[in-house]
């Protein structure tokens, strides 16, 4: 699930989104860890191709989630688990829930056995000992998920949630513009920086694009899909490395379209943005996977006026085909859960069993869960290969999606300082971008307010 | 039986007190030394551990922290000399005796004050966005751009507590026996200087009062900026309050906000010492002045 609609309230900056991590040297071990778990002496059950464990004792356990329709979830899994009752909270979406997570967590009281969280929050939480590893129980379903988003929920051999849904980012654009315009699709940021300069020329009322100023975690996107990998480490050891040239280069090229009036910046979520969006003010959009069901969907009530469309990300050189995400969740079992090899089994199995990812893929106005799932198995089914009707019914996730989804940058990892990165780098570039500094003092100032603030928590950081 | 009455006075005295000091000390005292105590240690992997005044250390190296301070104080002397002297103005002007309908203006200008302090940071939000606001369009003004932003929030803040405080006003001002400004109007003193002359310098121990409130509430400032966050770019280090909440509940970091909290406590309380001395000093002053002059005279 995205995150995007809990960002857009009210609490958007503050809480943002967090991070992650993952660290990355465990494509190799985990393999390792996952076969020793198959020789776990359970009984293993299959459901629909998912090996999981049988299950046969009573479990209650609790489950905080804002996945829409999550009910049916429960339900379909209650029909093959029937010892096990799943309480559904609705603790609130994004940063809302974390609040909430964080102080039952702190407080030792009403702590769920399964979160949902966003990939970029599960450093902090990991860090925190707050979630359980459950690779003795699930560990054996690796190979069932996009291979990024596994790395992103362990640590060495150790599991800590199960991906549940990604963001692949994407081009979005409206096509009745740009063949009114003649415009092509721009496959490469240099000629989308030359396509929004001309377009502004012609047209100079509309804006080829708008910079979220208001989201550090779509500007990390924006630095994940130019292979900037800002963050590398795990548990107390971390190497900091936000100013690169790569990163100064992404933000110099946005600031220099803002600067021109190409492009907007704008708090995404405002109601000036929701006006903006409706009315078809910009040409392109930089979203994700769920960008269309979350953004065009609730706010563009013209959709057949304007025909959005996806396209491939441009890639900052030409010929490579790299990148990011931006949103996705995972749902992590809690450490202090007293059915944590249930909560686990409840987790991998509403995310990884066909009979839910059929549900989990469907749109959330037809009553599914509207996610663009973490669980490859979910891109065969019907549904997910439909016609998108919210964008000019081109089957995006097929053309588009999918095959964005194995190029994100697998390097990639949050630290445990999310949101106080993406404070620092809203700040900072606010500043850029209004002229009061440059793009690279501007990395430079989060880079050492980033490295200072993690040396006082005690961690080892490098640069 | 003197000494007995005595002591039962002094029982009765303290019954009264112990509802008071019950919550005194359940949510004021005792989240302050916890506050404090949990400001000795910094959370490690899961772990506290205990690090002494590290985190204070830190916290004076924090330039980010003492710009909040800094920019929130600004904001406290600009809101509430604004504030202060409207309110004053307002309850003068309705203390007059050609002021028309006084109920009906003191409930107006009191109303905003009874719309919640978040429904008017959202109202204002709205109010401010350029883009659905024509008014602000033909003046091409943007409350909600940086520079703008800290008056954006002077104005939203003055809207609502000014008909407050002018309430306060009002009231000390009924007080006032109406001998006074008889005896005013007798020695030939017009509205205004009646006003100036006897109802300004009555209404001293008011105004003392709160601008030590108005600057202990500038201090706390939060949810103003928290709400135009969701409209525009807003530093958590606009304010010091909203540092401490981001640090709290976005970060999970509760020793360093602790720290922080402390900080600002003891920043709040040492200014509003030094307020408080510095009107008596002036207070002093004058009334010495004054007996100087009274003497001279005879």
């Amino acid at each position: 699930m995205k995150s995007r609609k809990a960002k857009f309230g009210v609490a958007c900056s503050l809480a943002g989104a967090m991070s992650v991590a993952l660290v990355g040297c465990t494509v190799g071990s985990a393999n390792a860890s996952s076969s020793a778990s198959i020789t776990a002496p359970k009984e293993v059950l299959t459901v629909g191709g998912l090996p999981l464990p049988k299950y046969t004792q009573k479990a209650n356990i609790t489950w905080w989630s804002w996945v829409p329709n999550a009910q049916t979830e429960v339900s379909i899994f209650e029909k093959y688990y029937p010892n096990i009752k799943v309480k559904l909270v609705d603790a609130g979406a994004g940063s809302t829930e974390y609040q909430k997570f964080s102080t039952v967590v702190q407080a030792g009281a009403g702590v769920p056995d399964v979160v949902m969280l966003e990939f970029d929050m599960m450093p902090q939480y990991i860090n925190m000992g707050a979630l359980a590893d459950i690779s003795q129980y699930v560990g054996n379903l690796k190979s069932k998920f996009t291979p990024w988003t596994w790395n992103q929920v362990s640590v060495g051999s150790k599991v800590y949630g199960i991906p549940e849904d990604t963001g692949p980012m994407g081009l979005f654009y409206q096509s009745s513009v740009f063949s009114k315009y003649h415009l092509s699709v721009p496959t490469t940021w240099s000629q989308f920086e030359q396509e929004a300069l001309n377009f502004h020329k012609k047209d100079p009322k509309q804006y080829f694009a708008y910079f979220s100023n208001n989201d550090g975690q779509w500007m990390t996107g924006l630095l994940w899909q130019a292979g900037v990998t800002p963050f590398q480490g795990s548990g107390n050891n971390w190497k900091v490395d936000i100013d690169t040239p790569q990163a100064v280069k992404v933000f110099t090229m946005w600031q220099n379209l803002v600067k021109a009036g190409a492009v907007q910046n704008i708090a995404a979520g405002s109601p000036e943005w929701q006006k903006n969006i409706n009315s078809g003010l910009y040409a392109t959009a930089v979203g994700s996977a769920w960008y269309d069901s979350e953004t065009l969907v609730p706010y563009d009530h013209n959709l057949t006026k304007h025909k959005w469309r996806a396209a491939i990300i441009p890639q900052w050189s030409p010929g490579n085909t790299m990148d990011g995400d931006w949103g996705g969740s995972v749902q992590a079992v809690t450490k202090v859960s007293k059915y944590p090899e249930a909560a686990a089994i409840f987790a991998a199995f509403i995310n990884a069993a066909p009979v839910e990812l059929t549900h989990d893929v469907a749109p959330a106005k037809d009553g599914g869960g509207g996610l663009f799932p973490a669980a490859i198995a979910g891109f065969n089914i019907p549904a997910f290969k439909a016609p998108n009707p919210a964008l000019d019914n081109q089957p995006a996730n097929v053309d588009i999606f999918e095959k964005e989804s194995s190029r994100v940058n697998t390097k990639f990892q949050w630290s445990p300082w999310t949101s106080y990165v993406f404070n620092e780098l809203q700040t900072e570039i606010e500043k850029a971008f209004t002229g009061k500094e440059s793009v690279q003092q501007a990395l430079a100032n989060v880079q050492q307010q980033v490295v200072n603030y993690a040396r006082s928590q005690g961690y080892n950081v490098t640069t | 039986m003197t000494q007995s009455g005595y002591g039962n006075r002094q029982v009765s005295s303290w019954a009264f007190l112990v509802p008071f000091l019950l919550l005194f000390l359940a949510f004021l005292f005792v989240p302050m030394v916890y506050a404090f105590y949990s400001s000795l240690f910094i959370n490690r992997m899961g772990q506290e551990v205990f690090v002494g005044f590290r985190n204070y250390l830190n916290a004076f190296q924090d330039a980010a922290f003492w710009g909040s301070v800094l920019n929130v104080i600004r904001y406290a002397v600009i809101q509430g000399v604004i504030m202060l002297v409207l309110s004053i103005a307002l309850a003068l002007l309705l203390d007059t005796r050609y002021a028309r309908f006084k109920p009906f203006f003191r409930l107006v200008y009191f109303l905003p004050y009874a719309v919640p302090g978040v429904f008017a940071s959202i109202m204002w939000g709205f109010l401010y966005s350029k883009p659905l606001d024509p008014l602000l369009q033909a003046l091409h003004v943007d409350p909600l751009s940086s520079g703008a932003l800290l008056y954006a929030i002077v104005n939203i803040a003055t809207w609502e507590w000014a008909g407050y405080n002018m309430t306060l006003y009002i009231a000390s001002l009924t007080g006032v026996s109406s001998e006074m400004y008889e005896a005013g109007v007798m020695d030939g003193c017009n509205e205004f200087q009646l006003a100036w002359y006897i109802k300004v310098p009555l209404l001293r121990p008011t105004i003392v009062m709160t601008i030590i409130l108005s600057f202990i509430g500038s201090m706390q400032l939060f949810n103003e900026p928290f709400l135009l966050s969701a409209l525009t770019p807003i530093s958590q280090t606009f304010a010091p309050n909203l540092d401490i909440y981001s640090m709290a509940f976005g970060l999970t970091n509760l020793p360093y906000a602790a720290t922080l909290s402390v900080i600002l406590g003891a920043i709040t309380i040492f200014i509003s010492c030094v307020a408080m001395m510095v009107t008596r000093l002036i207070q002093g002053a004058r009334s010495r002045r004054k007996h100087v002059a009274l003497a001279v005279e005879v």
